[in-house]
């Protein structure tokens, strides 16, 4: 007799059986390479603060929130151990599932006051190291983008902020950027952008 | 056909009724379904349209509720929660999107577009993602709590603009310039298919009613 409960019953149809378990494959990989990213991104903000201080960085992103972003990866182990039990066919236990919302509860708790303050430090950080904010390359949703001269931050690319912010941050670790390059990339995509309203 | 069926309260209730009820109004996509509460005669009265399925188990046209509140608020708990599960981001998209629209001069009603566009990929990744968890655990999508439903939702939501910003503005972007290039053809062929002519107005009725006040006749205009 079997000591588990399994996921799909013998009546169900083979392409539903297909469809869930590779989407239980899926998520459980996903959670897993976001465990990774989370991870990989706080080292690589890590090794930005030690660029900056080192003066290799004039552009970039502010990113500090993934120090809260770290705090879920327990959240999503548990959560890729969860959907393994379905690539086996077995339904996790009421315990499993308890753990997963009483470790989903705890990471909220500690994710969210991690996340406000190493983007408050992050911020604080590197207006001390004499980046500007560039408010009009971080339109909506976007996260803060800082330049380290404000000359770079021309008000009019807001309309192509997605295309000069990549063409920058390309520009850290190549010595000190020239404003005259800028000046000439950004009047290029201008003029493609404003192309395509004649 | 849809028919309409009206349920009087108070009096006897009925659950199971209720239950099929709202089984049909999710299976019809809930929130699309047209209800109105009216009152005749002091007794608070909730006329509907359903589906012809849900006449084999109410066969009267008056349905009675034991409680007429909870009947309100079950349907419209049962249309909300409908709704929700098409995604959370995909209802908080567009609020999202006209505050954006409204902070950002230079965003059209084409950037409005492509960004609802790209939101609700990421709703179908909340909507798996909770399908595959209630797969798992033995339930189905709409007996999720809906704190988890916005959780979800949420957390990838945020997790996507986080990682992938700069290729989901790209493709905001891509596709809100891709509606600039083709907006007359776009325009075009709306106005061709939404154009319906006139009816021809009975000329007898309208010529009399014209002799009779005086007014000049201006061709087939009025």
């Amino acid at each position: 007799m079997r000591s588990y409960e399994t996921v799909f019953k013998p009546e169900d149809s083979l392409i539903k059986k297909v469809t869930f378990i590779t989407l239980f494959i899926s998520l459980t990989l996903l959670f897993l390479f976001l465990a990774y990213l989370f991870f990989s991104e706080a080292l690589k903000v890590k090794q930005t603060i030690n660029d900056i201080s080192e003066g290799k960085v004039y552009f970039l992103k502010q990113k500090g929130r993934v120090f809260g972003f770290i705090c879920f990866i327990p959240l999503l182990l548990i959560l890729a151990y969860m959907f393994a039990h379905g690539v086996c066919n077995k339904r996790p236990t009421k315990i499993i599932i308890g753990l997963v919302v009483k470790v989903a509860v705890f990471c909220i708790f500690i994710a969210i006051p991690t996340s406000i303050f190493s983007s408050i430090y992050m911020a604080d950080y590197l207006h001390e190291k004499g980046f500007v904010e560039c408010t009009s390359y971080s339109p909506g949703i976007s996260s803060d983008f800082y330049v380290y001269d404000e000359q770079f931050c021309d008000e009019e690319g807001v309309v192509i902020s997605y295309k000069i912010k990549k063409w920058l941050l390309k520009k850290n670790g190549q010595g000190e950027p020239s404003l005259d390059e800028f000046k000439e990339i950004m009047t290029l995509y201008l003029s493609e952008y404003y192309e395509l309203f004649n | 056909m849809d028919k309409k069926i009206t349920f009087q309260t108070p009096l006897i209730g009925d659950i199971k009724n209720l239950a099929i009820l709202a089984r049909d109004l999710g299976a019809k996509g809930g929130i699309l379904s047209k209800y109105k509460v009216k009152v005749y005669s002091c007794t608070p009265t909730i006329i509907m349209g359903v589906t012809p399925s849900l006449k084999s188990h109410l066969t009267g046209t008056l349905y009675l509720a034991k409680n007429p509140k909870i009947f309100t608020i079950g349907l419209g708990y049962q249309a909300a929660k409908s709704a929700l599960k098409g995604g959370v981001t995909l209802l908080a998209s567009p609020l999202f999107r006209s505050i954006d629209q409204m902070l950002e001069d230079r965003l059209t009603w084409h950037h409005f577009v492509g960004g609802v566009a790209v939101d609700l990929t990421i709703a179908l990744a909340s909507v798996l993602t909770l399908a595959a968890g209630a797969v798992l655990v033995g339930t189905t999508i709409a007996a999720i709590p809906m704190l988890i439903v916005v959780f979800v939702g949420t957390a990838i939501g945020i997790t996507a603009t986080f990682f992938l910003e700069d290729e989901l503005n790209y493709l905001v972007e891509e596709i809100a310039q891709y509606l600039i290039k083709h907006e007359s053809e776009l325009l075009k062929k709306i106005s061709r298919r939404t154009f319906i002519s006139p009816e021809k107005q009975p000329t007898e009725k309208i010529n009399k009613i014209k002799r009779l006040f005086g007014i000049p006749s201006i061709g087939d205009m009025f």
